[in-house]
């Protein structure tokens, strides 16, 4: 199913921004919202897993449902695991789409990768755990 | 020994909150009031979080360095580098701030702002057609009608309200908390649409379609505006005009929900036309909601410096500015930038895959004081102290008020202003003798 992902800060992301390999942060940051009847739809409950592509990258996200998500949008936290689905584009304004992406959305049972374990798929080397 | 430190300004956003009182406790934060939650986990995580020193990544491995060996790697890889990026400074004081300009200069480097990812768009609008700004005071003492477009202060600048509009004393308004209209404007129900007086809730891109329409009603030419815009009734578009020409002196807000979506810094510059046409009727004003403590900060110095806000290019020898193609990510995914240097910021949480991938490859120095996920990206990580903890300097609130920031504890550590002056001053001396 392809879902319209919006991206914006929450309380919870903001108090660990300067804690980002936290259990907190990392489960804040890679929860995507979605609308129950959505859910119903890609076949998962609460608390299960997706995998969001889109250009061919692919990221795990946790979903919980969300009653003020519109159906065909959803809504993650702003964080590495959001921009891990945004283009480089920036339309020639130095801003990317963050806030539009279209990913497509499948359940799936892998496994959530931790914000070093992101970075290490992009090239870099985890720090500390 | 237990000190109680009062006026502290919290170094977290663009509020900059000068009445915090901090609690130390034998050298430590031991308790915070008047903070809100963002804020308060800034102090009260501080301890035991830092790096305690510099760590550089040597193959695979990250080992500990001093900060003498710190400082020569980084002067030898920006003085090496063709095209190298100066990047974050939205966390630092000016004092620092200044100094990455004129490296940018003496290096012939790149060097941006992360407002080229916040509100780079509302600069390009307000270049194309200016800026009816105040201050916060203003705002506060004055305003009797808010708007927050594509902005939820509640979670992103908690005291906003608090401080300058729903919930504040006014001097010229008798009670403030009944006689103040809050419109918020968003493609979701957030925590600050739940306590608006008036909901707007529309399609996401949908914000340039409703600007447009709302400045067709002011004009007079409700006629024209079909039925529905972008999934706002027009009986509802209607009501807002009315309520927005209907104040005695409006605000409007704008966050990065608008500078991010499809139009970018055109859905501004409607903005900032919307409210010129409010000003023929009554009196508006619009600013944006900056999100870093010191964000502002690095444009108003930037321009001194180079004639520029953000985005300045000094490969030619001479200051040239073009978003779109001299902003961090747009070099970043052009793999054009062969080394980096990014200053209390963390690109690897907020930017695009490519470009993170990029700064993966290529010598990238990091100064942050704590683990962020740019560590792992990063070849060099230099921990300093942090601006209005263990450090002072000028910040500048988001509307424009330059504040100076309070260091409060000793720890040792040095602060970004030092470190980036010995890196300087050593680029120099390095260019003297080539
Ligand atoms: S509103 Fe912003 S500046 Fe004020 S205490 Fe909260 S985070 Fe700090």
């Amino acid at each position: 199913m392809k879902i319209r992902i919006n991206t914006g800060r929450t309380v919870i992301q903001g108090s660990h921004v300067d804690r980002k390999n936290s259990p907190e942060y990392f489960r804040e940051t890679s929860t995507l919202h979605l609308n129950p009847v959505d859910m119903m739809e890609i076949g998962i409950d609460d608390g299960e897993r997706v995998k969001a592509t889109t250009g061919g990258i692919s990221v795990v996200l946790r979903v919980i449902s969300d009653e003020t998500i519109k159906r065909g949008t959803g809504f993650l936290p702003l964080g590495p695991y959001a921009n891990a689905l945004v283009g480089g584009t920036t339309h020639s304004t130095g801003m990317p789409d963050f806030k539009g992406s279209v990913a497509e959305i499948e359940a799936t049972g892998e496994k959530i990768p931790t914000v070093g374990e992101l970075m290490q798929h992009l090239g870099g080397l985890p720090y500390g755990r | 020994m237990v000190d109680k430190i009062r006026h502290v300004v919290c170094p977290y956003c663009g509020c900059l909150c000068d009445d915090i009182m901090i609690e130390v406790t034998d050298g430590k934060i031991s308790g915070v009031e008047n903070a809100c939650t963002l804020g308060a986990h800034k102090f009260l995580d501080d301890a035991g979080n830092r790096l305690k020193g510099p760590i550089m990544r040597t193959g695979d491995e990250w080992v500990d360095i001093s900060y003498e060996e710190a400082i020569e790697f980084a002067v030898k890889v920006l003085s090496e580098a063709d095209r190298p990026l100066l990047y974050g400074w939205s966390g630092c004081a000016t004092e620092t701030q200044a100094i990455g300009a004129h490296l940018a200069e003496l290096i012939g480097g790149v060097v941006d702002s992360t407002t080229s990812v916040c509100h780079g768009p509302s600069i390009l609008a307000i270049q194309e057609v200016g800026h009816p700004g105040c201050t916060l005071g203003q705002v506060k003492n004055r305003a009797d009608t808010i708007i927050y477009w594509g902005s939820n202060p509640i979670e992103a600048h908690p005291r906003h309200l608090s401080r300058y509009t729903n919930y504040a004393d006014a001097y010229f308004l008798h009670n403030a908390f009944r006689e103040r209209r809050v419109i918020v404007v968003d493609v979701r129900k957030t925590p600050t649409a739940e306590i608006a007086t008036e909901f707007v809730q529309l399609e996401q891109g949908g914000d340039y379609h409703v600007l447009s329409a709302l400045r067709a009603i002011i004009r007079g030419r409700g006629d024209i505006i079909p039925d529905m815009v972008a999934g706002v009734p027009k009986t509802q578009l209607i009501r807002v005009a009315d309520m927005c020409k209907k104040a005695k002196f409006g605000a409007l807000f704008f966050g990065v929900g608008i500078t991010m979506t499809g139009g970018k810094y055109k859905n501004i510059r409607n903005a900032i036309e919307f409210v010129d046409e409010l000003n023929r009727h009554t009196k508006w004003t619009i600013s944006p909601m900056r999100g870093h403590s010191n964000v502002y900060g690095s444009n108003e110095v930037f321009t001194w410096i180079t004639g520029y806000p953000f985005a300045v290019d000094y490969s030619r020898g001479i200051a040239f500015y073009n978003p779109g193609e001299t902003t961090a990510v747009d070099i970043l995914a052009r793999k054009e930038a062969d080394a980096a240097l990014i200053m209390a910021s963390d690109p690897g949480a907020h930017f695009p895959r490519i470009c993170c991938e990029h700064l993966a490859k290529i010598p990238t120095i990091l100064f942050d004081p704590y683990p962020s996920a740019t560590t792992h990206l990063c070849t060099l990580q230099i921990p300093s102290a942090v601006n209005g903890i263990d450090a002072a300097g000028t910040a500048y609130r988001m509307d424009g008020i330059p504040i100076r920031t309070r260091k409060f504890i000793e720890t040792g550590y040095p602060t970004d202003t030092e470190l980036m002056e010995k890196i300087y001053d050593r680029i120099r001396q390095v260019k003297e003798n080539a």
